[in-house]
């Protein structure tokens, strides 16, 4: 996952706080009905962290989706694992330190050897960018009517994809943006594509989508603290140097960058005869704050093979939320890639060739909200003070308590920033500036501060 | 020896009977009796004159004829046989002898009634002919005390206790009262009672709940004590049908078979207060689902659709309502299930592991009378109507779910198009027919409607015709016809956003026809003889998109078509007093018929579409595929003594028809497959031994049997399959093998205060794909436990009643948690974390357990009361026990989540009321 990614607000909660609210009506109305019935039967997390087998760890995983698109080409390789989440879970406290090191957990295949053979005798040789992601030396597009297979050297062992052939070509048209309120009495914007069928067989779809959306830190200042000479453990009292400068790089305005993570499947169409309209991308809820400034998304549209179809729709069918009263029997989905020895180990993921296109929109909040309040900002930006110092780390003897972590230690920790004077005598134990978490006055703590290439305002 | 007494006039105290007869003269009367019987009467005219009295018996005996004809005068008469006259005296008796122990000065009445003292020994629940029920007469009349010249005090004390005859228990609050002259009095908790009474001749009443009323005639000479002893209110002789077959469990040479009766189920708590036989049924041996609330029965550790669930004969394919939670049969109008879990009788097959034969009652022929609950979630009726006096009825029954108004009527648009309902009714039509016939006619329909996601509303429903003619074709040959039509289907209506919007459907139709005769060959055998003929044709199923400028196709598969026959034999045989044998041979044989297309696939191959070798087009209603074979079924029973007996059987038995399911559970949306010419039919062996005991005049039943089946060809599925709207479903169909094995253990008591059942199953159910290729094995080819494999099941049903009107009952069950498929490792794709699985069912859910507890008061049984009520308030899982229905794995937001999901976490409390008319 992108370093800048941070859990914030859980806005898939929307579901339960719906359900919570029917279960009180039912009882306002004391009426017990089938539906409250249904609202018995519970679901709960299990605080699983460890599969109890690991028969299925260290698997080989290849994902690949080739298009038809002249652009750099890339596989990711990666072993599987016997952990149940292979990202850390994050929740973002603003006042505490964020993890630092790895959060994400995957372990990444690395020294593969990669090509992509046609055919037509094409070979596109690929090289390792960052560990585990293998891209193409040339920019390539996969042309149709060929067979390609993907041949894959790591770990001793040679692997080989079945043949790739693209079936068909269509164009996604007509991205847009509505505001609606969803089923569940959620108010919000529902991004929709259509698509109009080209040649060749274009029944099976599948959508991915990458949003980018403007953060605008809500106390930003132009002067930041700059903490020198600092010594938690000089005795008797501890020394540092505390100046106000001007900031130097931009903080106030950043762009964050997300990839879609659910597969967006709509059901098999007739393929050429019926082109396909409204279908659903992603819905944002009105509270949600990435929608607050300028939102763009851009949605691409694969026209897959029925193989791939099924994978993924196979896939999705296991790891969906289920039907309370009856389950999908789960079972062994591997990948379109063995061994070229034909020994029988399992590699899972999945490798595929298929034709793609693109639509980016924009749009501003206030194109679908005028004139109304913007989200709220997710996190507390209110000014909080502390002491300016804290006493000396090698001190022997009793602490005092009850006052929270001095500016420096927070200044030291990288978790505020900088808003004014404490001249109200704000906090337990004013000090003498006032400051708010660092997420409320730098954005880059959400974001990158490089407007992206494709950026329209 | 004469005694002179006063009998006054019955004030009060009608009579059941004779109230809705004709009445007529009582002088016509006695003169036509006088031609008829040949007796002479002997009497005063004034005192016949203007009596009007209800229409003579049809008894032989004048006496009886003349205590009938009687009763409500001031009448009394004394028989002299001999002389061949009638003395009819007005208010005095005439007695023929002085009765033992009347100079005993505290003489026990009972001791001079020899009748009662034989009632009081039946064992309990006590069986009476009518005769037996009039109490005043046969006991005669008790004397008290010692008359003495000497004593002249106005009135004496009586004193004694009310017993019931069954139990010798007190009767606490039995209303005493003293005919015509206003004294009464109420026995107190230990059934005392102390009356003042004048010397002389009195009747006294008693009355109370729960005990029949009876009447006692005294003569007080002196003070004295009289014990009561009263029976149970003939309410109680729903038990007859227990006591009817209290030996079967000993007797019958068919082994592995239950019997639910409704009405005997009604205590039983269970969830929202709904009446569920299908449940109980859960709870006996060898019979169990996958889970709390879903549907479908595991047999013996067969598949949910190896069961054939006949109501009055005709097939329903889901007898239940909202994912198994309600039965869809009528508690009002259903009269029993008999479950046979091993060899079933010959007349009845086509499915491998169980038949469910579930029976309505026969309405009632006398008046007009009905039933009704209203619970939580349903309400229901039910109606019977004479057609005929005695001759033929017709029962109603209609019950609803109204959870849809309360959906609509809350304030919450994003419910307004939400939808949970359910309804079935049932007609029944029975009617004797000459005789010795009777024929009976059911009409059937359910359906089910609910929405689970906003945007698509799922239905299903069944329907069902059928009809049964039982006739005489000889002095000692029965015949019975059977005919029916079932059909069950569901649809699904999909209203998205995009242009995606479809209606899809699935039906069968099934059409029945069956003959046979029973009829005794000599005194040993007993045969039964008969043909079976089935038609099947399905709507595999259609899709057609919903609007404009739909970018769905229309998918139709071809309907499939399919004739199933069966020729069977079978003899009753009890070649001694011990032995007694069911032989039976069945010849079952079926096709898929045209029109159709069918696929041959390359020998070697996996069968997908690259390896077909060609396809074959049958013609309208041309054989396909012949299959069929003999199937035996054999059943003995040996009595080792009175009260036991070893029981064994073997069979076997062919299936045609299959579901096609990729859920772990059976779902609404599963369909039925006919087998065709590449679904081969599923074939089961099952044989078991069990020892069958009573104890205490059948007071107690205890069983223990022990049973193996084999299963071929048994039906499941690639991983991932597209099952439905799928032509050419067998390429993704695995066909493989079954193992069943286990002991059952059940102790019932059936009669008494306490009754209920204990049961223990020690059972496993195992199944193997192991096909020719990789993708056609599960687990390598290895024996898995099935999804409803639980090797530990305990279930404890019991119900204590306090007095007639109060009781409790409990259940309870323990089930060892039941296999599930687990993640053996998570890897990343698409952004997202995704785990992967590998061995079917390698894990287990945590074991399963759960109290139900229940109070039951019926309303007070006052004779004139309009209606009969009846109160259930139960608990369904007292312990609040948060029972892991399914543990899944789900990709959310990125990451894996590992959730586990229960049905009921919380102990759900609810009250029906059921009324009775």
């Amino acid at each position: 996952m992108e370093d800048k990614e941070i859990l914030y607000m859980d806005h898939q909660d929307q579901t339960q706080a719906i359900i919570g609210r029917i279960v009180r009506q039912l009882f306002r109305l004391f009426t017990p009905s089938l539906l409250l019935m249904l609202l018995l039967g519970c679901v709960e997390e299990l605080p699983l962290e460890e599969l109890p087998d690991n028969d299925g760890a260290g698997l080989l995983v290849v994902e690949a989706v080739l298009t038809d698109q002249l652009k750099t080409q890339e596989v990711l390789l990666s072993r599987s694992s016997s952990r149940v989440d292979l990202e850390t879970d994050t929740t973002f406290v603003p006042l505490l330190p964020t993890l630092r090191g790895e959060r994400d957990s995957v372990d990444w295949e690395q020294g593969a050897l990669i090509v992509l053979r046609g055919g037509d005798g094409s070979q596109y040789d690929f090289t390792e960018a960052l560990p585990g992601q293998y891209l193409s030396n040339s920019q390539f597009a996969l042309s149709q009517g060929v067979d390609y297979e993907l041949e894959i050297a790591t770990g001793g062992q040679n692997y080989r994809s079945d043949p790739l052939r693209i079936e068909g070509v269509a164009t996604v048209a007509n991205v847009r943006a509505e505001r609606i309120t969803n089923d569940f009495g959620v108010e919000g914007i529902q991004i929709y594509a259509d698509a109009i069928p080209g040649s060749g067989a274009t029944s099976r779809l599948r959508y991915t989508y990458e949003e980018t959306y403007k953060i605008i830190a809500p106390r930003w200042n132009e002067l930041e603290f700059e903490l020198t000479n600092y010594d938690p453990c000089a005795l008797p009292v501890i020394t540092y140097d505390l100046e106000l400068i001007r900031r130097e790089v931009e903080r106030q305005v950043c762009y964050n960058t997300r990839p879609s993570d659910r597969i967006i499947q709509p059901q098999a169409t007739s393929g050429t005869t019926g082109s396909l309209t409204r279908q659903p991308i992603r819905f944002i809820p009105r509270d949600d704050f990435i929608i607050t400034h300028r939102y763009s998304i851009l949605v691409r549209q694969l026209v897959q093979s029925a193989d791939a179809y099924g994978y993924y729709e196979t896939l999705n069918n296991f790891s969906e939320s289920q039907n309370l009263f009856s389950q999908i029997q789960p079972g062994a989905l591997t990948a379109n890639v063995s061994r070229t020895d034909g020994s029988d180990e399992i590699v899972l993921g999945y490798v595929e060739a298929a034709n793609a296109s693109e639509q980016r929109i924009f749009f501003d909040y206030a194109d679908f909200f005028p004139g109304e309040a913007p989200p709220p900002f997710p996190f507390f930006c209110e000014d909080r003070s502390a002491p300016d110092a804290h006493r000396s780390r090698c001190a022997s003897g009793m602490f005092g308590g009850g006052c929270p972590l001095s500016l420096v230690e927070n200044i030291d920790l990288d978790l505020i920033t900088f808003t004014g004077i404490n001249g109200e005598g704000i906090g337990t134990c004013p000090g003498t500036y006032t400051f708010v978490p660092k997420v409320c006055g730098d954005c880059r703590t959400l974001g990158d501060n490089v407007v992206p290439d494709f950026w329209e305002e | 020896m004469v005694l002179v007494m006063s009998l006054l006039p019955t004030m009060g105290f009608a009579q059941e009977s004779k109230t809705d007869q004709e009445a007529s003269d009582l002088l016509t009367i006695i003169k036509k009796l006088e031609a008829e019987k040949g007796v002479t009467f002997f009497y005063l005219d004034t005192w016949l004159e203007g009596i009007e009295v209800a229409d003579i018996s049809a008894s032989d005996d004048i006496r009886d004829i003349l205590t009938d004809l009687l009763a409500d005068t001031e009448l009394n008469f004394f028989v002299d046989r001999e002389q061949k006259r009638v003395y009819l005296l007005r208010n005095t008796l005439v007695y023929d002898q002085l009765p033992e122990g009347f100079f005993d000065a505290e003489a026990d009445s009972l001791q001079a009634t020899p009748e009662a003292r034989q009632i009081a020994q039946l064992p309990p629940p006590v069986f009476l002919n009518d005769g037996a029920r009039q109490r005043t007469r046969n006991l005669g009349i008790a004397r008290i005390g010692k008359a003495s010249a000497d004593d002249l005090a106005a009135s004496y004390t009586l004193t004694g206790r009310a017993l019931r005859s069954d139990t010798g228990e007190p009767i606490p609050d039995l209303a005493l009262r003293v005919r015509n002259l206003g004294i009464g009095t109420v026995t107190d908790a230990q059934g005392n009672y102390q009356l003042q009474l004048p010397r002389g001749y009195h009747v006294l009443s008693a009355t109370a709940m729960g005990v029949a009323s009876m009447e006692r005639q005294v003569v007080i000479y002196g003070d004295g004590t009289l014990d009561l002893e009263l029976e149970e209110g003939i309410e109680l002789l729903d038990e007859v049908v227990v006591e009817a077959d209290a030996a079967a469990n000993v007797e019958e040479a068919t082994s592995g078979t239950e019997t639910i009766e409704s009405e005997a189920s009604k205590n039983i708590p269970l969830v929202l207060g709904e009446r569920d036989i299908l449940q109980v049924a859960r709870n006996l041996p060898g019979i169990s689902s996958a889970g709390e609330g879903s549907s479908g029965f595991n047999v013996r550790g067969g598949r949910t659709d190896q069961n054939l669930i006949l109501l009055d004969d005709g097939v329903i394919y889901n007898p239940t309502h909202f994912f198994g939670i309600f039965q869809a049969l009528n508690p009002f109008t259903t009269d029993r299930l008999d479950i046979y879990k091993a060899a079933p009788p010959v007349e009845y097959g086509g499915r491998l592991s169980s038949i469910f034969d579930i029976r309505s009652t026969n309405g009632n022929t006398e008046k007009i009378s009905g039933e009704g609950s209203i619970g939580p979630v349903t309400a229901n009726l039910a109606l019977e109507v004479p057609l005929k006096q005695e001759r033929s009825s017709l029962i109603a029954g209609a019950r609803g779910a109204y959870a849809d108004w309360i959906l609509r009527s809350l304030d919450e648009e994003s419910l307004q198009n939400s939808q949970a309902s359910f309804f079935d009714g049932i007609v029944r039509v029975h009617s004797l027919v000459g005789e010795d016939g009777a024929i009976g006619a059911t009409g059937y329909f359910s359906r089910d409607a609910f929405s689970i996601t906003q945007d698509s509303l799922y239905q299903y429903s069944n329907a069902l015709l059928s009809l049964r003619w039982d006739h005489k074709i000889s002095e000692n040959t029965r015949g019975t016809l059977v005919a029916g039509n079932s059909d069950y289907r569901f649809g699904i209506d999909f209203d998205g956003e995009s242009n995606t919007d479809f209606e899809l459907d699935y039906g069968i139709n099934q059409t029945q026809l069956k003959y046979f005769l029973q009829r005794p060959l000599g005194d040993k055998h007993r045969l039964t003889y008969g043909v079976a003929a089935n038609f099947y044709s399905v709507n595999p199923g259609s899709r057609e998109a919903q609007g404009a400028n739909n970018a769905l196709p229309d998918i139709l598969i071809p309907r499939e078509q399919a004739l199933e026959g069966a020729l069977f034999i079978g003899d009753t045989w009890t070649p001694s007093e011990k032995w007694q044998w069911e032989l039976g041979l069945r010849f079952p044989f079926y096709t898929a018929l045209g029109e159709a297309t069918q696929r041959e696939y390359n020998e070697g191959e996996p069968r997908s579409d690259a390896s077909v070798s060609g396809t074959t087009e049958y013609g309208s209603l041309e054989p396909i595929r012949w299959y069929g074979g003999p199937e035996a079924r054999l059943a003995g029973r040996y009595f080792l003594d009175e009260t036991s007996s070893v029981k064994f059987s073997l069979h076997n038995a062919y299936q045609f028809i299959h579901t096609l399911s990729n859920n772990t559970t059976i779902s609404p949306i599963d369909t039925w497959k006919l087998s065709d010419f590449n679904i081969a039919p599923q074939q089961a062996y099952q044989g078991s031994l069990g020892y069958f005991r009573n104890f205490q005049d059948n007071t107690y039943e205890f069983s223990v049997e022990g049973y193996y089946k084999w299963m071929v060809d048994v039906l499941d599925f690639k991983t991932g399959s597209e099952l439905f709207l799928n032509q050419n479903v067998e390429t993704e169909v695995l066909q493989g093998d079954g193992q069943a094995y286990g002991v059952e253990v059940l102790l019932k008591k059936n009669k008494g205060k306490l009754n209920g059942w204990l049961g223990y199953t020690y059972s496993r159910s195992l199944y193997r794909f192991d096909g020719e290729f990789e993708e056609e094995r599960i687990n390598d080819g290895e024996f898995f436990p099935s999804n409803f494999d639980k090797p530990h099941d305990f279930s404890l049903i019991a119900n204590y009643r306090f007095t007639r009107r109060y009781s409790v009952s409990m259940n309870f069950v323990y089930q060892t948690g039941r296999p599930i498929t687990y993640p053996v490792g998570t890897f990343r794709l698409n952004n997202t974390d995704y785990v992967f699985y590998s061995e079917r069912n390698a894990f287990r859910i945590p074991d399963f357990y759960r109290l139900d507890l229940g109070i039951n008061i019926e309303g007070n049984h006052r004779k004139n009361k309009l209606a009969h009520s009846f109160w259930t308030i139960s608990v369904y899982n007292v312990l609040g026990r948060n029972n892991p229905y399914s543990v899944f794995f789900v990709s959310e937001g990125g990451e894996v989540k590992a959730l586990q999901s229960s049905i009921f976490a919380i102990p759900v409390p609810s009250i029906t009321y059921n009324f009775k008319f």
